[in-house]
């Protein structure tokens, strides 16, 4: 029996440009500890080994303060035997960062930077470890090699299969890959653990993405899971179950609106629970359509939400506000030129007569006049 | 809404008093009452009542104040179409508002009250209501601070400021101005007035900061593209390594080069015995070819013995020939030479007596010439002293053709002056009988001429004095004279006949000596010495011949004598002829003596080289037997030459192997160690790099980029969208303005036409107040009229919003205060129709302490009642 966890693109060092220096701080630390929450889910199973399927750091040349910590991380948890094989970021052309880890590697941690056959106890792992960036061929075919009479074979492979597509929905972007899906069966592998892909994704009973055990996008929508994996004989059907292991959640939501919804109401049922809003990042995607009041109410009520999450990027360009005539008459009672203006504006921004952009610039600036006459008494 | 009465209690000067106006009518009401009867008491009270708060502490409140105190109370009378209303407020001490129905019922109190109020103007407390009031005019006497005309300036700009201030409420401007002020200042933080991002501003930072990150970003890029390159790089250095460092490969190599040395130390020593064989054969061949070269020695000695007999006997044979054809060339060249000597000495001779005869023909030539230049020089001579004598004659003659000249020139001026003398005279011409007499004789007609003073007798007349002015012609004369007479005594001539023979006598003298000197330059150029030294030269050549014997003097026959010539060249010739066979001869001759001791020499050597034929013979036979034996020595060792050099491998290709063996071993070991030294430069480059965190960084700045390219975007459409909505909101505003001013001026064409016909006002769009007025063509600033026209065209202005309201179906009166004090009475008078024409439909209330000016107004009079308070 082999019991193990599969995980893989922990990209560490990743830098989170993007966010503020909170949120990229966070996200970076949460990332930096992933590895004592992998080992304890290890633990936690019973599982005594951990297989990292590549792109284990986002670079092929990860700071020294990078290397160093993850090589710290896995020697503290030294009763986890740690299989680091290179993927696509962290490809055998970095080779400055895998000699350095060859160079300072402790006893629990197995560098899988060639095609040769690790034996694992009842077990022997057989990694097709990425060349270059982009091998551009099928790294898994070293996985047809021998191993001893009686042991689990466990493939260890890193890249998109040919036909993503033919997974459907569970991965509706997949990339366009080289691996065979059925290089389980065509190997005799017991059981072929993928990285690359951050989502988790089974392709068949053998085969699996562990997805990343810290999402670093809302690509997936996912928490950080891996997967713990056991194998009872060479040819026994491998029990598979995902465990959580993120820090963070990445939540992306889209609001597809339209006039008459409550919208507090609905944004509340939207948004994550309340307490789990410090550990999320949120991205809210708009569309449809709301009139003035509905949109401002959506407005306070994001901008009272926000403040809730470790991040939150909110963008209305999808909504389209309705400017009822009772808008435009609230905005100007006495049907003055205010009352003229926002008609002209309305009018503007359905003309077809317009480009695009000026539709939409004519959109923006009734929607700036309400928002400015709103806060000029009337 | 219609006032029908106002009343107050304890306002202002009726402290204790309640002041009741009442009968205020439809239409015009005139209230004239003379000054400090409480006119703008009722004015301002009323416009408490109507504007200001119950519960207001303000100036207006304790303006109202009598100066005993207590609390203030105002009511109006109010009709409406639902009823009449009374309508109350309290200020100061007791702060209420009430408003009551007809019976007497309150329908409203305090705030409630308020909203009545402000429900019933209109538009509120501030509504359209107040553009209606017109403060009393200038009087100078509200503060008496300011003079008349500053006051009646407030007044107006107050008058019509509130012109405005209505009209912007009624087209919802102040709402609009305070949104375009928000969406201005909103677009002022963004951009500049041109729409490009302003300086310091967020917009502007945005792309200054996606700028610096976009360009910070692609240096990264570019420095991660160099790091991607160089791991790129490493990986292919490494994996020659690995191929130079193969174990295989390396022994493979290794083994090849063994294997060329190996062949190539084979191919040493074979060559060093193919050497040793062609030694071999190169010392037998040399053997052969000294024993070849003692026989052909041999051989070649007895040859030449036999040669140098041949020889010998030739050279004496030639030697004889020789001597034989010396013997006859001295021969020949003898009689040549007697010949020669012969024609020589006889053309000598006729070439000697024809030199004599041309000596004598010379001398003769000579003395002829001789002759000729001693005649020369005589005649030069004579010329000479003929022109001696001419110069010496002429040095005394005085009178030169120029001082012959000056005296022909005084004397011509001398006879002018005296001719001019001579020519006074008078022209007499009659036309009548009477006649001039002279001396009692009548004067004829014609010229006369007048020498000298004369008197004419002018019958009837008197006498007539005529004088030539001979005294004033006699210096010219004189002074003509003197010259005349100066120039001949500067010639020492007695007069002008002697001076005139003098010149001739000088012209002849001139003429001989220049005639003499020509002469003498034609027969001596250069002088007479040169002639003289011609006459020497000639004197000394004939000494030199000396004197020619007469028989020289026939020369030599000359036919004879070119005989001579050519028999002495012909001779001459034949002679050079004969001495050159001679010579040939001698030379020949020399030869074959040498030849003869160079052939008895020679013969004499080779005998003594062989020596004695017995000797010889068996020397031949000894080295034919050498030569044999070399020769089959020398076949031998050339067979084993090359029979080794057969057997001999291609040291070339041999070499070139081992070359090449050698070559890729050393190019393995350079390779390995250039790239050993480029991995260690690459594993430096990449470490420094990884070390710097350069793709993170450029991961980061590119994500940081994005979100600043995002922002600055963002920043743009809002800019945009500002700068259209301020569009949007200015050519709408102009266009509502344009709405409620077309009314409004349509309201007040008629009113302005009952004081200025033909005249039309003009607006500021901007702050909507009138700002001129046109008559006819003449565009007049509003600022440029007179102050009465400025204020009536105020009051003008106020009526025709009064009509534009009223014809909106919300009446509220027009109550004027003293408004038109600067008006003159024909003015007033139609300011009262206007008032009229408004009031047609509107009730209309004036103040007014010009009872005079006002008479003629019309309109309800209501009645003014003081009384104590109960």
């Amino acid at each position: 029996m082999f019991r193990f966890l599969h995980s893989s693109d922990l990209h560490l060092g990743k830098p989170f440009g993007g966010f503020d220096d909170d949120a990229r701080g966070r996200l970076r630390a949460a990332r930096e500890d992933v590895f004592g929450r992998l080992a304890q889910a290890a633990r936690d199973g019973g599982a005594g080994v951990v297989l990292l399927a590549g792109d284990t750091f986002d670079q092929e040349t990860p700071t020294p303060r990078i290397l160093r910590h993850a090589r710290n991380a896995m020697a503290q948890n030294a009763d986890i035997t740690w299989v680091l094989m290179p993927g696509n970021h962290d490809s055998l052309a970095a080779t400055v960062l895998w000699s350095t880890l060859a160079q300072d590697r402790p006893d629990n941690l197995i560098l899988a930077t060639d095609p040769s056959p690790i034996a694992l106890g009842a077990a022997t792992v057989l990694p097709a470890p990425c060349t270059v960036r982009s091998p551009g061929r099928d790294l898994t075919e070293t996985m047809d090699q021998p191993t001893p009479e009686g042991q689990i074979r466990v493939g260890l492979g890193h890249g998109g299969i040919t036909d993503f597509a033919a997974l459907g929905q569970a991965a509706p972007e997949g990339p366009r890959g080289v691996i065979a899906p059925d290089r389980a069966a065509r190997a005799g592998l017991d059981y072929l653990g993928l990285g690359d892909w951050h989502g988790q994704i089974r392709i068949d009973a053998r085969s699996w993405y562990s997805g990343t055990p810290e999402p670093d996008s809302f690509k997936h929508d996912v928490q950080g899971q891996a997967l713990l994996v056991e194998i009872a004989a060479p040819g026994a059907a491998p029990r598979v179950a995902p465990v959580a292991t993120g820090a963070l959640h990445w939540h992306a939501s889209l609001l597809s609106l339209t006039p008459g919804e409550d919208v507090p109401a609905l944004i509340e049922t939207m948004l994550p629970p309340r307490d789990r809003r410090h550990g999320t990042l949120l991205r809210l995607r708009a569309e449809g359509r709301l009139s003035v009041g509905e949109r401002r109410a959506l407005a306070r009520a994001l901008d009272a939400s926000s403040p809730d999450f470790l991040s939150a990027d909110v963008d209305l360009d999808g909504l389209t506000t309705l400017h009822s005539d009772a808008d435009i008459e609230a905005l100007d009672p006495t049907g003055g030129a205010l009352r003229q203006a926002a008609q002209s504006l309305g009018a503007q921004a359905v003309d077809p007569d317009l480009s695009r952009g000026d539709r939409e610039e004519a959109r923006h600036a009734l929607d700036l006049l309400h928002a400015l006459a709103a806060e000029v008494a009337p | 809404m219609k006032l029908r009465a106002i009343t107050l209690e304890n306002v202002r000067k009726f402290a204790g008093q309640r002041a009741e106006l009442s009968g205020i009518g439809d239409g015009i009401n005139l209230i004239s009452e003379a000054n400090e009867t409480g006119k703008s008491t009722f004015f301002d009270a009323l416009h408490a009542l109507m504007f200001t708060k119950y519960n207001a502490t303000g100036k207006e409140v304790r303006s109202l104040r009598p100066a005993s105190g207590g609390a203030v109370r105002v009511r109006a009378q109010i009709e409406l179409p639902e009823g009449l209303f009374t309508f109350e407020k309290s200020f100061a001490s007791q702060q209420r508002a009430v408003v009551r129905g007809g019976d007497g019922q309150v329908i409203a109190q305090d705030d409630e009250a308020e909203r009545w109020a402000a429900h019933l103007l209109g538009t509120g407390i501030a509504g359209p209501a107040g553009l209606l009031w017109v403060r009393q005019g200038v009087t100078g006497l509200e503060t008496g601070v300011k003079s008349e005309n500053a006051q009646s300036h407030e007044t107006r700009k107050t008058l019509l400021s509130s012109v405005a201030g209505e009209i912007d409420m009624v087209t919802g401007g102040r709402r609009m101005d305070r949104v375009i002020a928000s969406a201005q200042s909103a677009f002022d933080a963004l951009a500049t007035a041109t729409g490009r991002p302003r300086a310091n501003g967020p917009w502007a930072e945005a792309i200054t900061e996606a700028d610096r990150l976009g360009a910070l970003r692609d240096g990264l890029a570019s420095e991660v593209a160099g790091l991607r390159d160089a791991l790129d790089r490493r990986t292919a250095v490494a994996r020659q390594l690995a191929d130079l460092s193969d174990a295989e490969r390396q022994d493979a190599r290794a083994r090849s080069l063994a294997q060329a040395e190996e062949a190539f130390a084979q191919a040493q020593a074979h060559a060093a015995r193919v050497e040793a064989a062609r030694k071999d054969a190169t010392l037998a061949a040399l053997q052969r070819d000294a024993a070849q070269g003692a026989l052909d020695g041999l051989l070649e000695r007895q040859r030449s013995s036999t040669e140098t007999a041949a020889t010998l006997d030739a050279a004496e044979g030639a030697q004889t020939a020789a001597q034989a054809v010396l013997d006859q060339a001295q021969g020949r060249a003898d009689a040549a030479q007697r010949h020669a000597t012969e024609a020589r000495r006889s053309a000598d001779a006729l070439r000697a007596a024809q030199a004599r005869a041309g000596q004598h023909a010379l001398h003769a030539e000579l003395r002829k010439s001789l002759e000729g230049a001693q005649a020369r020089v005589v005649e030069a001579e004579t010329q000479r002293v003929a022109a001696e004598r001419a110069r010496a004659a002429l040095a005394p003659m005085r009178v030169t053709p120029a001082v012959l000249e000056g005296i022909e020139r005084a004397a011509q001026a001398a006879q002018r002056v005296q001719a001019g003398q001579a020519g006074a005279s008078i022209v007499v011409h009659y036309s009548g009988a009477a006649r001039i007499t002279h001396d009692g004789n009548a004067l004829p007609e014609g010229r006369h001429a007048l020498s000298g003073p004369v008197r004419f007798d002018l019958p009837g007349i008197g006498t007539l004095d005529l004088d030539p002015g001979e005294d004033e012609a006699a210096p010219d004369q004189a002074r003509a004279q003197s010259a005349f007479a100066a120039a001949l005594a500067e010639a020492d001539m007695p007069d002008l006949d002697t001076a005139r023979a003098a010149g001739r006598t000088r012209e002849d003298a001139e003429r001989a000596m220049a005639l003499a000197q020509g002469r003498l330059t034609v027969l001596a150029p250069d002088g007479l010495d040169p002639l003289r030294a011609e006459v020497a030269r000639i004197e000394d050549e004939l000494a030199r011949l000396g004197t020619p014997q007469e028989a020289d003097a026939a020369p030599a026959d000359p036919e004879t004598l070119a005989q001579a010539v050519r028999d002495e060249a012909q001779t001459a010739a034949d002679l050079e002829e004969a001495n050159a066979v001679l010579n040939g001869a001698r030379l020949a001759h020399e030869r074959a003596r040498i030849g003869l001791e160079d052939a008895t020499r020679d013969h004499a050597a080779a005998r003594a080289a062989i020596g004695a034929q017995e000797e010889a013979a068996e020397a031949e036979r000894s080295a034919s037997r050498t030569l044999a034996q070399a020769q089959a020595l020398c076949a031998e060792r050339d067979g084993a030459l090359d029979e080794v050099i057969a057997q001999a491998p291609d040291h070339d290709t041999i070499a070139a192997e081992l070359a090449r063996a050698r070559g890729a071993v050393e190019a393995a070991q350079e390779e390995t160690a250039r790239l050993r030294q480029e991995r260690s430069e690459l594993d430096g480059r990449i470490r420094s790099k990884a070390d710097d965190g350069l793709e993170e960084r450029l991961e980061e700045t590119r994500a940081r980029a994005e979100t600043a390219e995002a922002r600055a975007a963002r920043f743009a459409r809002e800019a945009a969208a500002l700068r259209r909505l301020l569009d949007t909101l200015a050519q709408t505003r102009g266009a509502a303005q344009e709405a409620y001013f077309g009314p409004i001026q349509a309201e007040l064409a008629p009113l302005l036409a009952i004081l200025h016909e033909d005249a039309a006002l003009s607006f500021d769009p901007a702050t909507l107040l009138p700002t001129g007025m046109q008559r006819g063509d003449t565009p007049e600033a509003l600022t440029q009229l007179s102050g009465g026209t400025q204020e009536q065209i105020a009051v003008l202005t106020r009526l025709a919003f009064a009509r534009l309201f009223a014809r909106q179906g919300t009446p509220v009166p027009v109550i004027l205060d003293d408004a038109l004090v600067y008006s003159d009475d024909d003015r007033i008078e139609r300011m009262f129709t206007a008032l009229h024409r408004v009031a047609l439909d509107q009730q209309v209330i004036v103040f007014t302490c010009r009872q005079r000016a006002f008479a003629g107004l019309g309109g309800a009079r209501p009645q003014l009642t003081v009384a104590p308070i109960d």
